[in-house]
């Protein structure tokens, strides 16, 4: 499974003038063929975009969770799907983070401040 | 205050986990349904699944949140009921797990494009491998798990439905209390049924085939085993039998060259002995006694030896050896020493 959006350079909800454009100009003839007949018809072209969503965020987790080198995760789907890594926290942290938080609400603010108070304007 | 407007949120299926008594349980039950609602048919029957399962785990209403969730496409939630999952024992929790995401999206056959990565992101999150997951599928199934058509090429999805070639074929769940899920299925609808009724007799069908094909390929390996087994052995037995009369022939030729050799010593002293005594009485004879004699051997020594007497004479009875100890001294060893050369001269020249 390939992202033909990105292998053409399009976004995802490119119009299908856009579309035809850049399918005269891919230089690829195999690619050119295969989007014609996938991107080019409504039926397969939503059929393909619900399985497109899917996977973005199947990478998506993945990338969040470090699972983008896994046994499963192999060829043009890996290849085309794999975004950069996500490095936000995990969200079993954030969820302890924030139910800390719920549950003690001073201690947040309980902290002492530091360094030099900025001298009061005249 | 700051601290009066900060407020904490959490999402509802992060509410649905806090209040949940089995967490593990209500991770699992999301990504179920993320996964039947990516089928491309989903069965009445997958729904009566998951909403015992849903009884189970004490979440009735909990369902539609999560496919709620589902169908907003919350990945944060996703994340963290995969995180839930990760997190959890590998023995008990897991296999049972992919066993129910199986039978759930191979209830309608051989799995299309969406379940199939779906499953390869659950196996991978259970710390899976294909070769397992294989298993695992013709275990639930009977059936073996083959990747579908990418339809991103052309040439297969040029034929029409291959989603839609999979309508005989079978998916038999985990346990025995199926069948009493589909019984229950009865009062939902006569398709579902009846749908169920000949996936699993098909399924029977598939297992039994399986089985036969698996036993004999089983006898045909073993026996191909033993054959192997057979000829190493032969062929063991033959390279011994050949080192050992290789062994037995370098044996016996070494013997028959020590033969030899001592035959032709024998004969060499005994020439020896026979010249001596023949020419005891010549001046030949005489002088080569009396060098022997100098160099303090018999008539019966050998070149070698006559060769080894005359060194170690010739070192001992040096001039060089006695030098400092006075001219006399040395005067009588430089005599000893020509007597030994020409004695060793007289015996190599005329040996």
């Amino acid at each position: 499974m390939r992202d033909l959006y990105q292998r053409l350079h399009l976004p995802r909800h490119a119009t299908a003038a856009d579309i035809d454009n850049a399918i005269r100009e891919c230089p690829h003839y195999g690619l050119r063929e295969d989007a014609r007949a996938v991107l080019a018809h409504d039926a397969a072209r939503q059929e393909y975009d619900a399985l497109h969503d899917l996977l973005s965020d199947v990478g998506q987790l993945r990338a969040g969770l470090g699972m983008t080198h896994a046994p499963h995760w192999r060829g043009s789907v890996a290849l085309d799907f794999t975004p950069p890594p996500d490095e936000r926290r995990a969200r079993h942290e954030s969820l302890n983070e924030r139910l800390d938080a719920a549950l003690h609400p001073r201690r947040r603010f309980a902290l002492p401040r530091l360094g030099r108070r900025r001298p009061a304007r005249r | 205050m700051k601290a009066s407007t900060f407020t904490v949120s959490f999402s509802p299926f992060e509410q649905l986990l806090l209040k949940s008594l089995r967490p593990l349980e209500s991770a699992s039950l999301l990504l179920l349904v993320w996964v039947v609602m990516h089928k491309t048919r989903p069965l009445e029957a997958d729904w009566h699944y998951l909403r015992r399962l849903a009884r189970d785990a004490r979440q009735d209403q909990a369902l539609e949140l999560l496919i709620e969730t589902v169908r907003d496409r919350r990945l944060d939630d996703l994340r963290l009921a995969a995180e839930v999952l990760a997190a959890a024992d590998d023995r008990e929790s897991h296999a049972p797990f992919l066993r129910k995401a199986i039978g759930l999206a191979a209830s309608t056959g051989p799995l299309d494009a969406p379940t199939y990565h779906l499953l390869g992101f659950l196996a991978d999150l259970c710390r899976t491998p294909p070769a397992a997951l294989a298993h695992l599928y013709r275990e639930v199934t009977g059936q073996v798990l083959v990747p579908p058509a990418d339809p991103s090429r052309r040439s297969e999805h040029a034929d029409p439905g291959y989603a839609a070639a999979g309508a005989g074929s079978s998916g038999a769940r985990d346990e025995a209390g199926e069948s009493v899920n589909a019984n229950e299925g009865n009062t939902q609808g006569d398709d579902a049924t009846t749908a169920s009724a000949a996936r699993f007799g098909s399924g029977n069908d598939y297992r039994r085939r399986f089985r036969h094909a698996w036993q004999r390929q089983t006898s045909a390996r073993r026996r191909l085993r033993q054959w192997h087994r057979i000829r190493l052995a032969r062929r063991t037995r033959e390279r011994q039998a050949r080192q050992r009369a290789e062994r037995e022939w370098a044996e016996r030729q070494e013997q028959a060259r020590r033969e030899q050799a001592r035959r032709e010593r024998a004969q060499w002293q005994e020439q020896q002995r026979r010249e001596s005594r023949s020419s005891s009485d010549t001046y030949a004879g005489w002088r080569k006694r009396l060098a022997l004699q100098v160099l303090e051997l018999d008539e019966r020594a050998t070149p070698v030896e006559i060769k080894q007497a005359y060194r170690r004479l010739a070192q001992r009875h040096h001039p060089d050896r006695h030098q400092g100890l006075g001219e006399r001294r040395i005067a009588l060893a430089s005599q000893r020493f020509q007597r030994i050369k020409d004695a060793y001269e007289y015996l190599t020249q005329h040996a």
